[in-house]
């Protein structure tokens, strides 16, 4: 436990045990602010792999774990407590379905005055009758056995967040809703210090997605192909729940700030007050890409890819369309940059499917590298296959070295590469192509690598645009500015921001 | 003849045979239903209007009107109470019963609302398009033929499930819906997916909403991963061992799902016909008494022929 830090970052399943966008972002946050001192709560699940994959910072005094799957055990429960559970858990289930802060805030002073936990909650007789009821209301007719343990891990994951001491800090900045924004939450009510909640990609609509295409939840197909049978399934449980913890965050947030205005729309569906919201676009250090000189010397043609080897990010499309790609410019070389150990099977999945095209020579797995810098400057156009984004830092910094850019219509790839309203630099640094098509990224690869001229336009466009928006320094000043005033006084962050 | 629970032990075997029980209990029920039921509402309905048109008529005063009117009714109510002791329920007493009720409160009116809503709706008519084939459905054959000749009939659809028209399109509902109707309907293409669906796939990709192209992309991206291990799996088999033609049958099986899964364009689904092709004939010249790989690669180079004409 610190004394006294200036800011408590919250991140759920990144920062500092695996790569990603958030965790990098996060990683930057940090380092880009020296005089401020952070403390890092890291959420994850016991499972999960917990060695670090960054040097923490010297600002970063300390990171704590929040285990999701483990909580408090609490006193052991008498008799006569079995109404109390009952009271408890009714909270607690409006917790996981109505998105009350109120709700939320009197469920922190319950456990707490109460001394429940894991026992009283989860393993006692009265915790199985409420956990029946809850499931009569939830999933009637449903498998038993499937809710009971939706139920187990949610209870418990709930009870981890409220469990846990928490650092005293000036400000907590939750880097997503979901869980983080519930322990920002926490802090929030429990402690009563700001909170700022920062959404990359809007967790509801991420886990929407993802519970969509769940195969490890029972789906009983009780609908058929009917749309508005809305059959209870257990997916609906887990994505209330989602919604929910978003609205108890939004609730209790002081200010909300997202990236990019197509998530602000997202973020007012859910239930985040317009007095709160603000948008901060992430930010680069342009001096240092723009100083790049970029490698005149012959070589083949050359397409850049950055990112994770992981199915979020396509990069089977990828490796298709560089098939595709070689019929119109042949010679073509295509690297991909980013590391295999997430998701192995997808990884090794690539490179077959690498073999069975039959491109083996021309597209090259780096795995991850110490500086990427030095193949941003041998590249001709970077691709960008990703099926979601919020506001990759690889395009932004590809951008910045004088890079143009074929990218999927995700996130906001497309205000990148073709400019925004009130966008002072004019022009397209790039092509957007539909997701999932590599016919189409074929196309737009080779329109790029064959007309010198329209590359380096492009590429110019690219680079005006980043330097006049997505400068890290701009952003670093509204970070403090933010930190600052709700440090200080709790004022709203407002229009100040936008 | 066959016990009752024969009959449904053989209709179960066949295809869908649940609903078929299902739907032929109603089919009973209705028929079953209408011959004595509408006898007795007809009748009922005849008695009420004619006490009323002899009240109008001043043929009796109300009071007499009354007194007929109740009488008839408690008598009736308590035959049908009587009857609905014995051990065996017919749930046409308890029908009846209901619209004797309703006789009783609003005359001649509540007897014919009463039948009007105790009768089932008319859901096994509009399920049957009346056309020769299906008259016979309602003639004296066995429960059992009557189940197959049902069956057939749903098979070359010219008969339709009541209700069935109500559930919209998916590609309706991608199109029209709002944002949390199109991701329902994609996670129902997802999880039931087949070839036809992926005209809905590729709907959503263009949709407006960037959830629903998320979505729509995720599930693209994992069928095309499924079929590309699937095909990874089985040539890394065939690598293995070579010399077996169940390898190579089973590679161009896969080849041959991916290529008529609808998520491919044309072109690369002839090129992953052209390499089942080419599997298929492997396969053959292992094993050249395989007639099933034989048919498979004929149906394959017809394919392939048509789309090169």
């Amino acid at each position: 436990m610190t004394a006294g830090v200036d800011v408590c970052l919250i991140v759920e399943g990144g920062y500092p045990y695996m790569v990603g966008g958030v965790a990098s972002w996060a990683d930057a946050l940090m380092r880009a602010s020296p005089q401020l001192t952070f403390h890092v709560i890291a959420i994850g699940i016991s499972k999960q792999a917990r060695r670090r994959n960054f040097v923490l910072p010297v600002n970063a005094v300390d990171v704590t774990d929040i285990l999701l799957d483990v909580c408090p055990r609490g006193r052991t429960p008498t008799a006569r407590d079995a109404d109390r559970i009952k009271r408890v858990l009714r909270l607690l289930e409006n917790a996981l379905t109505s998105g009350d802060g109120s709700n939320f805030e009197d469920l922190i002073e319950q456990v707490r005055i109460n001394g429940f936990g894991q026992a009283a909650l989860l393993d006692s007789k009265a915790g199985w009758h409420a956990m029946e009821e809850a499931y009569e209301r939830l999933l009637p007719n449903g498998p038993l056995l499937d809710f009971f343990w939706s139920w187990r891990f949610l209870v418990r994951s709930v009870l981890a967040v409220i469990g846990t001491p928490l650092p005293q800090a000036r400000v907590f900045h939750a880097l997503a809703t979901g869980f983080s924004g519930l322990v920002g939450s926490y802090a929030k009510f429990a402690a009563k210090m700001p909170l700022v909640v920062t959404e990359h990609g809007i967790y509801t609509n991420e886990r929407r997605i993802e519970l969509a295409v769940a195969d490890w939840l029972f789906d009983s197909g009780a609908g058929g192909f009917d749309v508005a049978a809305e059959s209870p399934e257990l997916r609906s449980i887990w994505l209330k729940a989602f919604q929910s913890f978003s609205r108890i965050s939004y609730a209790a947030a002081d200010a909300i700030t997202t990236q990019y205005r197509a998530n602000q729309a997202l973020q007012r569906i859910d239930g985040a007050p317009d007095d709160k919201l603000c948008i901060v676009p992430n930010g680069i250090d342009v001096a240092k890409f723009a100083s790049i000189a970029r490698d005149a010397t012959p070589r083949p043609p050359t397409v850049l890819m950055i990112g994770r080897i992981v199915p979020i990010k396509d990069v089977r499309t990828f490796i298709m369309a560089v098939a595709l790609l070689k019929d119109i410019v042949p010679n073509v070389v295509a690297i991909l940059i980013g590391p295999e150990d997430e998701d192995p099977e997808y990884a090794a999945g690539c490179r077959q499917l690498v073999h069975q095209l039959g491109t083996d020579p021309s597209i090259i797995f780096l795995g991850r590298v110490p500086d990427v810098l030095q193949y941003l400057n041998v590249a001709d156009v970077l691709a960008l296959s990703s099926i979601s984004e919020a506001q990759p830092m690889a395009m932004l910094e590809a951008a910045a070295t004088g890079l143009p850019v074929v990218s999927t219509d995700v996130g906001s790839c497309r205000e990148i590469i073709e400019g925004f309203d009130d966008d002072p630099v004019e022009g397209r640094g790039g092509i957007v192509v539909e997701p999932c098509n590599p016919m189409a990224m074929a196309e737009a690869l080779a329109t790029i690598l064959l007309d010198n001229a329209l590359r380096s336009q492009m590429a110019e466009v690219m680079r005006r645009r980043v330097a006049s928006y997505y400068s890290k320094d701009r952003v670093t000043r509204i970070y403090e500015r933010l930190y600052a005033d709700h440090g200080a006084a709790g004022c709203s962050c407002g229009s100040t921001m936008s | 003849m066959k016990s009752p629970a024969a009959v449904f032990t053989a209709v179960r075997s066949l295809a869908g045979g649940a609903d078929i029980v299902w739907l032929m209990r109603r089919v009973d029920r209705f028929f079953g239903l209408t011959n004595r039921m509408l006898r007795f509402v007809v009748a009922l309905l005849a008695w009420q209007i004619g006490v009323l048109f002899a009240l109008l008529g001043g043929v009796i005063d109300l009071g007499g009107y009354a007194g007929i009117h109740i009488l008839g009714c408690v008598i009736l109510a308590t035959w049908l109470v009587w009857r609905l002791n014995f051990p065996a329920i017919d749930h046409r007493y308890s029908v009846a019963l209901q619209i004797v009720t309703w006789t009783a409160v609003a005359g001649p009116f509540g007897a014919f609302v009463a039948a009007a809503l105790s009768f089932p709706s008319t859901t096994i008519r509009s399920m049957i398009l009346r056309d020769g084939g299906i008259d016979s459905l309602t003639t004296d054959c066995s429960p059992i033929e009557r189940v197959e000749r049902l069956h057939v009939c749903l098979l070359d659809r010219r008969i339709r499930l009541d209700g069935a028209s109500r559930i919209r399109p998916l590609i309706d509902v991608i199109v029209e819906g709002t944002q949390s109707e199109k991701l329902e309907a994609l996670a129902v293409v997802y999880r039931k997916y087949e070839a036809r669906l992926s005209a809905v796939l590729k709907r959503a990709m263009q949709d407006s909403d960037t959830s629903v192209r998320v979505l729509a992309a995720t599930i693209t991206a994992k069928l095309h991963a499924t079929y590309g291990r699937t095909i990874g799996d089985c040539e890394a088999a065939a690598a293995a061992k070579p010399g077996l033609a169940q390898s190579w049958r089973n590679l161009a099986e896969a080849r041959l799902g991916y290529a008529g899964s609808g998520l491919l364009e044309a072109s690369r689904a002839r090129a992953q016909m052209e390499f089942a092709a080419a599997d298929l004939t492997r396969a053959v010249e292992l094993d050249p008494f395989d007639r099933a790989s034989a048919g498979r690669l004929e149906s394959a180079r017809q394919q392939l022929a048509m789309w090169r004409t």
